[in-house]
């Protein structure tokens, strides 16, 4: 019997959820399972009247999630906005989850998919046999979000190609969808609205059109702001994958998670901590989401392949590929990094042989 | 024993002044205490003058001393003015009873005129518990926005007696003086047969009043008894929102005077008439946003509040709302709104007729000692030489230059005449306009002292300043006005726009006026030090930065930097113990050799190091007659020729070589060249003066030199010249 290796969001945190439906006593908007003040208190962790804890989804400011909530709120559709590994996706899902109890309708954007992925497409074999009616239309995810009135998701929208995005602006600002194959509509239902991500690295890929722009409201979500909100944020991720992975007994390497976050956040703003020091930024993001999975690697490296002890060699490798994205940029980089500030910095000469070594 | 109401307030709160208001006109008290000095008492009928327009601000001063003064700023939605215009109306005895100014500003002689009451933020604690980020935030949210609740006074206080308590807070002693006074005055007047008085002070002080009557009254009078006292005297000042806002330092400030009025005037509506208002300034800056972005960014701000429990969107919830909606960070969000529609830009007016202002006494005592009390009196412009090295000249030098920046020209600065250089002197042409006395009660707000007000005004321009250019001429400004004090603030903004945008151009421009400054008597400039440290920054900047502003630039900017490379070369020679010279050769150096620089610096530069030594002639004759041979763009050759000669047709008086080098290549031209030539020549040459020109025409006349023969071959028997013969026999006969 196999397991799902990834159960969505509202199966994790059920528990969290019904605790807060119960203690719930604020005005919910129509079709909401919860009011927009539990929704907030979901995503940012809190302790409720009756003892149940919850946990923080969320480690950043309160007010971006405010108007995130507060948008889907309003007949507005929500954009999340950032560079990647920003928790914009993780932030849609929680989000679904709470407020319509479904995280699972999604459309993932790409270049390569048409209109009938925003809209419907048909089942042939019902269409030829039957006719055209709405047995045989086969619904999208966002079809299906209208008809039920649910929270439907949109993963990197700038990536669907200009005239896709467009089918969008009916649904957003009218609310419905034409089938003119049938010479019917589809209202959408209460409770329906949209949350689409886009990484604001290849804004230029298919950036929004002015109209479709005015549907939205934008959430810019931002890297960590603090070095300690950065350290919390990987600790927790880093503890939940140990726990999945079966490697309880491994302890948290708290000092090298300090380390990675220390060494991003450098090179992320160009000078060192103590603003000593100027340095070069290299063209990669350097996200949280890229120094949870460093760490990540450097474990299963050290649990398999070591005695369980988390090593300056066991992340060099994944280090170094996070760093250097573009050799021609971002070596000369990363080697001036490790000579001016990793080799000199105390306690660090370990890090430093260990990266030498294999770039 | 009358009926007391403590109706404790936030200063400035639109909110608790509406509701102080409408309890007010329903309770009706026949007496009015009021959180102000009781020196306060005659200025409070000026209130209700239409020409007293807030924002203003009650001055109480020293008049022996004017810099020491307590202000205390009312926009029209302060309930205190409300307070006060309440009382005037309905003929209600009003009583100021606060610490009397005359005892406060001993106290407080260091410290800048501020009440405490918001200083160290005591409600602080009590927001974050609530989950606010300050305490005006919380209290907004709290008091301000609840509108139609008058028990909100009395929960207020008990809030605040908690809080007090809570907090434990040791208080200043300028604060438990004030207190114990507020007491005392409690004390008498309830004894004068009063039914209702009403008790309008700073929420905060609430706690320590509702117990006057269990308190030793003779504790209080000790405390208060051996206060030293000042004479002081009091009027009305201009005061803007700008100032009014905390960012100017006032403690008791407020952060958005222009969101508070709207709020005030407009109450519920405020939101809405907020946003129209802001929409259109958008438009204006040509950023689209239509009425559906306007109800979108209501609707979200409406759902933030809610989720806040408040029953209203406050300034906060709309900002971050119009940040969602209309895709903007919040630094350009800001930069555009702030000053406009979350500040404001509104000054108050204070009417002609009030007390004389501490400025124009002080004014006035300048003129005294200045010796320019004809030049006051007088309707006339008159004409003064102004001998700095006497002491009455040099105090009036400072003043005029001091009215100049505040923006009040009576004196109108002019060139020393021949008769008398040096620089000792200064001519003015004074002319007094009566309407100088109302720009200066304007300029009540920026000092009590012309020297204060003009430092003041003088440092927000220099927190304003944009390029290098001006910061060098706020630094002359500032030095003619004895206002050296400055200097570092200046120094420190230069450095910063040296690095963040040097500008080679501004630089080159800068540096006549930074040697003229250091060349001033040395009773002008006490530091030089100082200057010299300007040099040192931008010198460098010029030196590395000069080839590249030289480098495949059009003949119009060349023009301008031509101008200016001359006059920065005239005036680094002339500093004391030139260590920049080395430098700015260097620099000159590099960009003669530089292939690519504009011809016309080329020639100048080139000029320049010949008469520096560093080129020597025959090298400068050879590089000559390269530069004018055929190959060459005639245009450049001519531009070239002009940045040489310009300023040096010396040379070709007095320098026999480059004479004889320049007459021979014009002897040599060929004819098919001369043509195209002579005009280039003739544009240069017609820059010299008439007397150079006569001279070297004279050189040219003297000149031994034959022309070399044209040797065309002539044969008479040519039948063509043949036919022409017998006409020039004609015509010669």
């Amino acid at each position: 019997m196999g397991e799902i290796l990834r159960p969505r969001a509202e199966s994790i945190f059920s528990e969290e959820l019904n605790a807060l439906k119960r203690e719930d006593s604020k005005p919910k908007p129509p079709s909401w399972l919860l009011s927009p003040h539990a929704v907030v208190q979901y995503l940012m962790g809190t302790t409720l009247a009756d003892g149940t804890v919850i946990s923080p989804k969320y480690v950043g400011s309160r007010r971006l999630i405010e108007v995130a909530v507060a948008t889907l709120a309003t007949d507005r559709a929500l954009l999340l906005v950032g560079v990647p590994g920003t928790a914009k996706t993780w932030v849609a899902e929680h989000l679904a989850a709470a407020i319509s109890g479904h995280s699972g309708l999604l459309v993932q954007g790409s270049a390569g998919i048409g209109e009938e992925a925003l809209k419907y497409t048909w089942n042939y074999a019902r269409l030829l046999s039957h006719g055209p009616d709405r047995d045989s239309l086969v619904p999208s995810p966002v079809f299906h979000a209208m008809e039920k009135g649910l929270l439907v998701r949109i993963e990197e929208l700038t990536r669907l190609p200009a005239e896709v995005q467009d089918a969008l602006i009916t649904v957003l600002s009218e609310k419905i969808m034409p089938i003119p194959e049938l010479n019917d509509t589809l209202h959408a239902q209460n409770g329906f609205n949209l949350i689409a991500t886009a990484n604001d690295r290849d804004r230029g890929v298919n950036e929004l059109s002015g109209a479709l722009r005015r549907r939205f409201n934008m959430v810019f979500m931002p890297l960590p702001e603090t070095m300690e909100q950065e350290i919390l944020i990987i600790k927790n991720r880093v503890e939940q994958s140990v726990i999945k992975l079966g490697m309880e007994s491994f302890p948290t390497p708290t000092e090298e998670i300090k380390r990675i976050v220390t060494i991003f956040r450098e090179l992320r703003n160009g000078q060192t901590l103590d603003g000593q020091q100027k340095l070069k930024s290299p063209s990669s993001t350097l996200s949280t989401a890229e120094a949870i999975e460093v760490i990540h690697s450097g474990q299963i490296l050290a649990y398999h392949f070591g005695n369980g002890q988390l090593k300056a060699t066991d992340i060099a490798s994944a280090l170094s590929g996070a760093i250097v994205k573009d050799a021609q940029h971002d070596l000369p980089v990363w080697k001036d990094y490790l000579q001016l500030v990793v080799k000199e910095r105390e306690g660090w000469k370990d890090l430093y042989r260990a990266c030498r070594e294999i770039i | 024993m009358p009926e007391i109401q403590y109706l404790g307030i936030r200063h400035h709160g639109p909110g608790s002044a509406r509701r102080m208001l409408r309890f007010l006109e329903n309770w009706k008290p026949d007496c009015i205490l009021i959180e102000a000095p009781s020196e306060s008492t005659h200025l409070f009928s000026s209130v209700n003058n239409p020409n007293l327009v807030p924002p203003v601000a009650m001055l109480l001063y020293e008049p022996l001393h004017l810099k020491n003064s307590l202000i205390l700023p009312f926009a029209h939605f302060s309930p205190e003015w409300i307070a006060i215009s309440f009382a005037n109306k309905a003929g209600v005895p009003l009583i100021p009873f606060d610490l009397p100014a005359s005892m406060m500003l001993p106290l407080s002689k260091e410290i800048e005129s501020v009440r405490d009451v918001y200083v160290k933020d005591p409600l602080s604690q009590v927001a974050q518990h609530a989950g606010y980020s300050d305490s005006e935030r919380w209290w907004e949210h709290t008091f301000e926005q609840v509108v139609e609740d008058e028990e909100v006074f009395r929960g207020l206080s008990e809030l605040m007696v908690e809080v007090r308590e809570q907090l434990q807070r040791s208080e200043s002693k300028e604060t438990l003086l004030r207190e114990a006074w507020m007491r005392q005055i409690i004390r008498t007047e309830v004894t004068k047969n009063y039914q209702r008085i009403a008790i309008v002070c700073g929420a905060w002080h609430i706690p320590a009043l509702l117990n006057w009557h269990k308190m030793a009254a003779k504790q209080d009078k000790l405390l208060l008894k051996d206060l030293l006292k000042v004479k002081i005297a009091g009027t009305w000042i201009p005061w803007s929102y700008d100032r009014l806002a905390r960012q100017s330092g006032y403690g008791a400030g407020i952060l958005a005077p222009a969101w508070y009025e709207i709020l005030f005037d407009q109450q519920r509506e405020a939101p809405t008439t907020w946003l129209v208002q802001m929409a259109k300034l958008f438009r204006k800056e040509g950023i689209d946003i239509s009425p559906a972005h306007l109800q979108a960014i209501l609707s979200l701000s409406v759902h933030l509040s809610f989720l806040k429990d408040k029953p209203d969107a406050g300034l906060d919830e709309l900002l971050i709302a119009i940040e969602a909606v209309l895709h903007l960070p919040k630094e350009v969000l800001l930069s555009k709104i702030q000053s406009k529609w979350i500040i404001g830009e509104k000054v108050g007016q204070v009417p002609v007729d009030i007390p004389q202002t501490p400025l124009q006494t002080d004014l006035l005592q300048q003129i005294k000692s200045a010796r320019l009390k004809n030049e006051f009196q007088s309707t006339q412009s008159i004409r003064k030489q102004l001998d700095l090295r006497v002491n009455a000249n040099r105090m009036a030098s400072l003043l005029l230059h001091q009215l100049n920046i505040l923006e009040i020209p009576w004196g109108i600065q002019e060139a020393v005449s021949d008769q008398v250089k040096g620089s000792f002197h200064e001519n003015w042409r004074l002319k007094w306009k009566p309407v100088y006395m109302i720009e200066l009660i304007d300029k009540g707000a920026w000092g009590n002292t012309i020297a204060e007000a003009a430092e003041n005004k003088m440092k927000i321009i220099i927190d304003n300043a944009q390029d290098t250019i001006s910061l060098v001429n706020y630094l002359e400004k500032c030095i003619l006005a004895g206002l050296e004090i400055l200097v570092d603030q200046l120094s420190v903004k230069m450095r910063s726009m040296a690095v963040d945008a040097p500008d080679i151009s501004q630089f080159l421009q800068s540096l006549p006026i930074l040697v003229r400054i250091l060349r001033y008597p040395s009773h002008r400039v006490v530091s030089p030090d100082k200057i010299y440290q300007w040099l040192n920054t931008l010198i460098p900047y010029i030196c590395s930065g000069l080839p590249s502003a030289a480098y495949q630039i059009s003949d119009e900017p060349a023009q301008i930097l031509e101008q200016q490379i001359s006059d920065a070369h005239a005036a680094i020679y002339l500093i004391d113990g030139n260590e920049f010279i080395e430098q700015w050769e260097n620099a000159l150096h590099i960009t003669f050799q530089l292939e690519g620089v504009n011809m016309r610096i080329n020639g100048l530069v080139m000029r320049i190091l010949m008469e520096r030594d560093k080129l020597d002639l025959d090298f400068i004759l050879a590089r000559m007659t390269l530069i004018l041979s055929k190959g060459n763009e005639p245009l450049q050759v001519a531009f070239w020729l002009e940045g040489f000669f310009k300023r040096g047709v010396y040379l070709l008086q007095y320098q026999e070589e480059m004479f004889d080098s320049l007459d021979l290549w014009i002897s040599q031209i060929k004819e098919d060249h001369f043509p195209e030539v002579l005009p280039l020549l003739r544009r240069t040459f017609s820059l010299f003066n008439a007397g150079a020109k006569q001279e070297i025409w004279e050189k040219v006349t003297q000149s031994n030199k034959e022309l070399p023969k044209t040797e065309i071959p002539l044969n008479l028997n040519d039948p063509q010249i043949k036919e022409f013969l017998p006409l020039f026999q004609k015509i010669l006969a």
